[in-house]
């Protein structure tokens, strides 16, 4: 096992276990006589306050108070173009991949050094790519920034065990808390400012309410400027990272005919695990083109497949489902963008961490893993060849052993 | 995988949960209610190969250490003074940590029974809501 699929199956499995880890053992709970009172129901196992009911109808009309250009369906079409910029040119797609953005951002930073970083005029985030894209949307200025997220960043700034809510196995206030402290008003102004000179940032979250994948117009949402702007594009990006049932659902408040209810929103890789455009544009009996030049597809992830003997214990089984499931989808949908780029006269470009890659890492979010990731990253994008123009093979029969 | 997750999470909250075995009954008595609340402990490791930083939380009740959630068990005591002594005990291991809190912080070292991890844990006393 390469030390990157170790430390996203530590990742997952480790929001799953966390709660689970009841020291039977331990001699307060082997001498049942001594043990201390019950202490009276903590904050986070308090009754959650029930949800407003609301139709789907009402959630077809939902809008953000104040802020209609928001966002629109993943699936449309018709909004998508309206939402794109009047000027072709290279549009930037950053995966998901939790703490192996570190190569991602990495990436974009060997990009800047060897003066190959141009203004995508689109660029689009689902999950840690999410977390990333405002960062190099606002150019590489802020790579700074950037690698700090990256390379500084531990398990403690990401979630706190013991204090769910019952919504999720851990909580994600230190997450929650992190990005309320990167995305500066500075940072906004310079999106809005973009956003205004006709570049666009996209944010893909689930709608779990609705099964439908949302993407959010976050230049559009930094423009509209104030506090409850702000507040949005943060709760977004939360959203867009909070892996369902390991970290808590973001509630976002939207209203409808009159009606003011809360939307459940969570990770964006639900509904793929990169965003290019609506399924049905992709789809190979469109026709559809991109208005793009070029595709640049960064991978947060390795595509390998490794093997290993499964325990027979739920959270066992569900980390290494996960960790079949996302580097399958993650290659199909590649080859999916490669041929819609190939259709719309853009060249093709990805990027992924290769097998070749095997820093140590020692549990969840590993400074000195993501250090060495980013530095891989930094000089894959400072060297002749950071993208290949083809997808990468499909992985077989050599799956490595751990 | 699960074996070593199992051992690397039972090495990350060993600095955070107390047992009663060991420590004076007085403790808890002269330390009751100086340092109630929810805490949020940052576990650090700096020698050994358990996880580099994980983030527990956990209450004090009654100058008491719990869980904050029952689906783990944590018990614990802390002195009029704020020094806490940790001991766990999970399947025949065990891991210990010591250290002091103060206002609304504290800090302290733990180590695994077998020495094969050691480190520090920081903690900070939440207000309000999550």
């Amino acid at each position: 096992m390469t030390q990157h699929q170790l430390l996203k199956v530590c990742t997952v499995a480790a929001l799953l276990l966390a709660p689970l880890l009841v020291p039977a053992s331990a001699p307060g709970a082997s001498k049942k006589g001594k043990q201390p009172p019950p202490p009276p129901p903590p904050a986070a196992e308090q009754k959650l306050p029930p949800r407003i009911p609301y139709t789907a109808a009402e959630a077809a009309a939902a809008i953000i108070p104040g802020m209609p250009d928001a966002r629109f369906w993943a699936d449309s079409a018709e909004d998508f173009k309206k939402a794109l910029p009047e000027q072709a040119g290279p549009w930037l797609i950053l995966s998901s991949g939790g703490s192996d953005g570190a190569f991602g951002a990495g990436l974009m930073a060997g990009l800047t050094a060897a003066g190959k970083r141009p203004d995508y005029p689109v660029v689009t985030g689902v999950s840690t790519g999410a977390l990333m894209a405002p960062f190099v949307f606002a150019g590489s200025r802020y790579d700074d920034a950037l690698r700090e997220a990256y390379t500084k960043v531990t398990a403690a700034d990401i979630y706190e065990a013991g204090s769910s809510t019952g919504e999720s196995f851990v909580n994600s206030w230190p997450l929650r808390d992190y990005i309320a402290k990167e995305i500066t008003s500075q940072l906004m102004a310079d999106i809005a400012a973009a956003h205004r000179g006709g570049r666009r940032l996209f944010v893909v979250t689930s709608d779990l309410d609705a099964e439908r994948s949302v993407v959010w117009n976050m230049g559009a949402i930094a423009a509209h400027g104030g506090e409850d702007a702000a507040k949005l594009f943060r709760r977004v990006l939360l959203a867009s990272a909070s892996i369902p049932g390991g970290f808590p659902p973001v509630l976002i408040d939207v209203e409808a005919n009159g009606k003011r209810f809360q939307e459940m929103h969570v990770d964006g890789g639900l509904g793929g695990q990169f965003f290019v455009a609506p399924p049905g544009l992709m789809a190979p009996a469109s026709d559809y083109k991109l208005p793009a030049t070029e595709l640049y597809v960064v991978i947060n992830t390795g595509l390998q497949r490794y093997f290993k003997v499964t325990d027979r214990f739920a959270p066992d089984i569900l980390t290494q489902s996960i960790g079949m499931a996302v580097p399958v989808d993650t290659r199909l949908m590649i080859d999916r963008a490669y041929v819609v780029a190939k259709r719309s006269g853009a060249a093709f470009n990805v990027a992924s961490i290769p097998a070749s890659f095997n820093a140590p890492s020692k549990g969840a979010f590993d400074p000195q893993y993501m250090g060495a990731l980013f530095q891989f990253g930094f000089e894959q994008g400072r060297g002749a060849t950071p993208f290949s123009a083809e997808p990468p093979p499909y992985p077989g029969a050599g799956a490595a052993e751990h | 995988m699960n074996t070593i997750l199992r051992a690397l999470l039972f090495a990350a909250i060993a600095a955070l949960l107390a047992v009663g075995a060991g420590l004076r009954s007085d403790a808890t008595a002269a330390g009751r209610g100086a340092y109630d609340g929810r805490w949020s402990v940052v576990i650090n490791t700096l020698r050994g190969d358990c996880d580099r930083t994980l983030r527990y939380s956990v209450r004090i009740v009654g100058g008491k250490v719990q869980a904050d959630q029952q689906s783990y068990q944590v018990a614990g005591l802390v002195s009029a003074n704020g020094s806490i002594r940790v001991v766990v005990a999970e399947a025949g291991r065990s891991a210990s940590g010591s250290g002091r809190l103060s206002g609304n912080s504290g800090r302290g070292n733990w180590r695994t029974d077998t020495g094969s991890c050691t480190g520090q844990w920081v903690a900070e006393r939440r207000m309000g809501d999550y």
